[in-house]
């Protein structure tokens, strides 16, 4: 097999985490690429989450694909809840002591989830107990790793002593040790992901026993029927990390001082990675400061004071925080002080869906403002350009003195992928004008250009106000000077449409002549550049318009291929409106009339993308998607 | 006072579920991980008393049979009624915040 779809179902806080991991970190360390994607309730503990991830022997994959060929479920719910997802000859490992388990006693399936799985079970005339499900699957093509997960774990009580406080991870390794089993990895790298994980002591030592123990009985009874090719990418030196992890490697990278935030999903990892290797001396001194304030009203003014005083400075949040965080950024646009949002979108409006994705904040980040006030809009597709979007947007707003948002969606956040590790020579900080001593006749905003230099709170008096001003900073409401000091500030949008060149505000990937033009952003990469194969497959030439920047928009690229391809252009976004494409009308004067949507708070899957565009090329004007549990 | 009897340890007073895996519990007694339908010879019964007075105190019990955490007295007296196994202790889990990423 050249790659392996596979999910891992259990409830939340079961362990679900390290067995995602271990086999993340197994599979890597044997030579495969991995990526994998957590979708999880927001109620913290016992909800059913799932891992679907993909193992690759040829390249470092980036998208996500149904149906999966192995199903580890560490409770009933996980078989009921994704049995329509397995590939005929899959393999489930699940619990056989649960086979009496029927739907409706589990208690933490979502009302509507039982329901619709209730539907199913009826229509295929299924019992809605676990076992009868099981044979169902049996006698059509899905091979069942039955384990008694009770006895298992008797086994190895009777061995050693299980530490109870942390029981759940032996959960994990029946999950571990019978996946490598039938993956057949080697078992050394099965090893060292359980050490890297547990580290050490005896809860490590009871695993590494208890995953041989597991593999052992199930390579005997099944051998390793989903053993991967050989890898053949050679990838050199790579890192397993997450969206959240490599946005916060690209900050300190960047020269990033100071992070502020409140709390917020998606958003909050980063914040937490970057906390884990603050390193601060007596006086303040050191590594870059984390500071959590009492709210995002608080984070983003935080972020600006310290900008004032030239430090360089980002707050991470997402859609509830960022409007609030929406009047401080005029506050920021009016004193032109540079600050960094790291945007996480999930699904709104509201608290929405905390735990799930999105991209439904585009044109709120374009537009949320009360007046006028550039600002740039970074939009990250992958792992690798979020580490650079990071570093580049710190370096936007610097050196043009003005808010960056960067957007990144949920599901590029919390999906775990290995990433090349980067080229850091191609790293570069650029502070942009800076006035090391200025003199007496200093004026912080200065007409003579869009972009004054800046001088720092701390060493020199400079005057700042939320109302307009003259060049100093002091509060003017005379016409003239709106006009002068409105211009001077607008004017850095030309400046920037003059400086960011077009390839970096949009990629172009696929056919050069094709018969079908995806345009979309964010997570959308991944999911169209594996829709582009598989098209291919099908004797369908794709091309896909990956647009990274929005603020500046590619206008020209965007016209350039509407022009010849308008027919077959196909907008695909997570949300309702199709909202890049509500932009490339407004920027570009261009109307993408297909879309392809999904806003169920699930990402898009490469086949669904596919499928999706076949039926839009038969006719559908537009398609709403709807796969994932 | 506790009634020794042997029974199966979802049905004793020393057993502590585990709060996210029914099939695994911890006995008090032992200080070991031990399962559900097992049975003991040094296993006491769950006094109705006791439970009460503890629903009364904690204003809920879980019954661990249902899976499910009972707030209403009538309710209470129905499980109780039913012989099912009640309680409000857990085995204590030092982990599942590592496995759980956060959802506000």
């Amino acid at each position: 097999m050249k790659s392996l779809n596979y999910l891992l179902g259990g409830p939340q806080g079961g362990g679900l985490e390290t067995s995602s991991q271990v086999l993340s970190w197994a599979f890597a360390k044997s030579g495969y690429g991995v990526i994998s994607d957590r979708e999880y309730y927001s109620n913290i503990v016992g909800r059913h989450s799932y891992i679907h991830a993909k193992a690759d022997s040829e390249e470092l994959p980036k998208d996500l694909q149904y149906p999966v060929k192995l199903l580890g479920a560490m409770d009933a719910e996980s078989v009921f809840t994704h049995f329509t997802d397995l590939d005929s000859g899959a393999y489930v490992i699940y619990n056989s002591d649960l086979n009496s388990t029927r739907l409706s006693q589990i208690p933490s399936v979502e009302p509507e989830v039982g329901e619709k799985i209730l539907k199913i079970l009826k229509k295929l005339n299924i019992e809605q107990d676990l076992g009868s499900l099981v044979n169902y699957l049996k006698d059509n093509g899905v091979n069942v790793v039955g384990l008694s997960y009770r006895d298992l774990l008797s086994e190895l009580q009777k061995k050693t002593n299980i530490v109870a406080a942390q029981a759940s991870r032996y959960i994990s390794t029946i999950i571990i040790g019978a996946s490598a089993a039938l993956v057949g990895i080697d078992p050394e790298a099965v090893k060292y992901g359980l050490t890297r994980r547990f580290k050490s002591g005896p809860v490590l030592e009871h695993n590494l026993t208890f995953s041989e123990i597991v593999s052992e009985i199930v390579s005997s009874n099944f051998g390793s029927p989903l053993k991967l090719d050989p890898p053949r990418g050679n990838f050199g030196r790579l890192m397993i990390v997450s969206g959240n992890d490599i946005v916060a490697m690209g900050k300190v990278v960047g020269g990033l001082r100071m992070q502020t935030y409140y709390p917020i999903t998606p958003a909050a990892d980063e914040s937490f990675t970057l906390e884990e290797h603050e390193r601060l001396g007596e006086a303040g001194i050191g590594s870059l400061t984390v500071f959590q304030l009492e709210d995002e009203l608080a984070a983003v003014n935080a972020a600006i004071g310290a900008s004032l005083t030239g430090t360089r400075v980002a707050a991470a949040t997402s859609g509830p925080g960022f409007d609030l965080m929406v009047e401080g950024l005029g506050w920021a646009g009016m004193n032109e002080a540079p600050v960094v949002i790291t945007y996480y979108q999930r699904g709104g409006p509201s608290t929405g869906q905390p735990t799930r994705g999105g991209q439904s904040d585009l044109l709120s980040s374009v537009f949320a403002s009360h007046g006028e006030y550039p600002r740039m809009v970074l939009a990250s597709g992958d792992h690798e350009e979020a580490f650079w979007d990071a570093i580049d947007a710190l370096n936007y707003a610097e050196v043009y003195q003005i808010p960056v948002i960067h957007l990144v969606d949920k599901f590029l956040a919390n999906t775990i992928r290995s990433v090349a590790f980067p080229d850091l020579s191609k790293a570069y900080i650029n502070r942009g004008k800076i006035v090391q001593e200025p003199g007496k006749d200093y004026k912080r905003f200065s007409f003579e250009s869009p972009v004054s230099p800046r001088a720092f709170l701390g060493k020199t008096l400079v005057w700042y106000t939320g109302d307009e001003h003259n060049e100093e900073g002091h509060i003017s409401e005379e016409p003239e000077n709106r006009i002068k000091i409105m211009n001077k500030r607008m004017e850095k949008l030309e400046l920037i449409e003059q400086e960011v060149p077009e390839e970096r505000r949009v990629s172009i990937y696929g056919d050069e002549s094709p018969d079908v033009v995806l345009y979309g952003w964010g997570f959308v990469k991944g999911a169209a550049l594996g829709a582009i194969k598989m098209l291919k497959e099908e004797g369908v030439k794709a091309m896909y318009v990956h647009v990274r920047t929005f603020i500046p928009f590619p206008k020209n690229t965007v016209k350039n291929i509407y022009s010849k391809y308008k027919d077959v252009m196909i907008d695909v976004e997570h949300n309702y409106l199709g909202q890049a494409a509500v932009l490339a009308s407004a920027f570009a004067n261009v109307e993408i009339k297909k879309h392809i949507l999904k806003y169920t708070g699930r990402p898009i899957y490469s086949n669904e993308l596919k499928n999706a565009v076949m039926r839009i090329l038969k006719g559908s004007e537009k398609e709403v998607l709807e796969y994932g549990a | 006072m506790h009634e020794k009897v042997l029974m199966k340890c979802i049905n004793c007073a020393y057993y502590r579920q585990h709060p996210i895996y029914d099939f695994i519990g911890y006995c008090e007694k032992k200080g070991s991980v031990v399962f559900p339908e097992e049975s003991c010879k040094d296993a006491i019964s769950i006094v109705k008393e006791e439970t009460e007075k503890l629903f009364e105190n904690y204003g809920w019990a879980y019954c661990i049979e249902c899976g499910s955490v009972l707030f209403d007295r009538n309710e209470l007296d129905k499980h109780i009624s039913l012989g099912h196994s009640l309680t409000q202790k857990f085995l204590e889990d030092e982990v599942a915040i590592y496995e759980s990423p956060g959802g506000d």
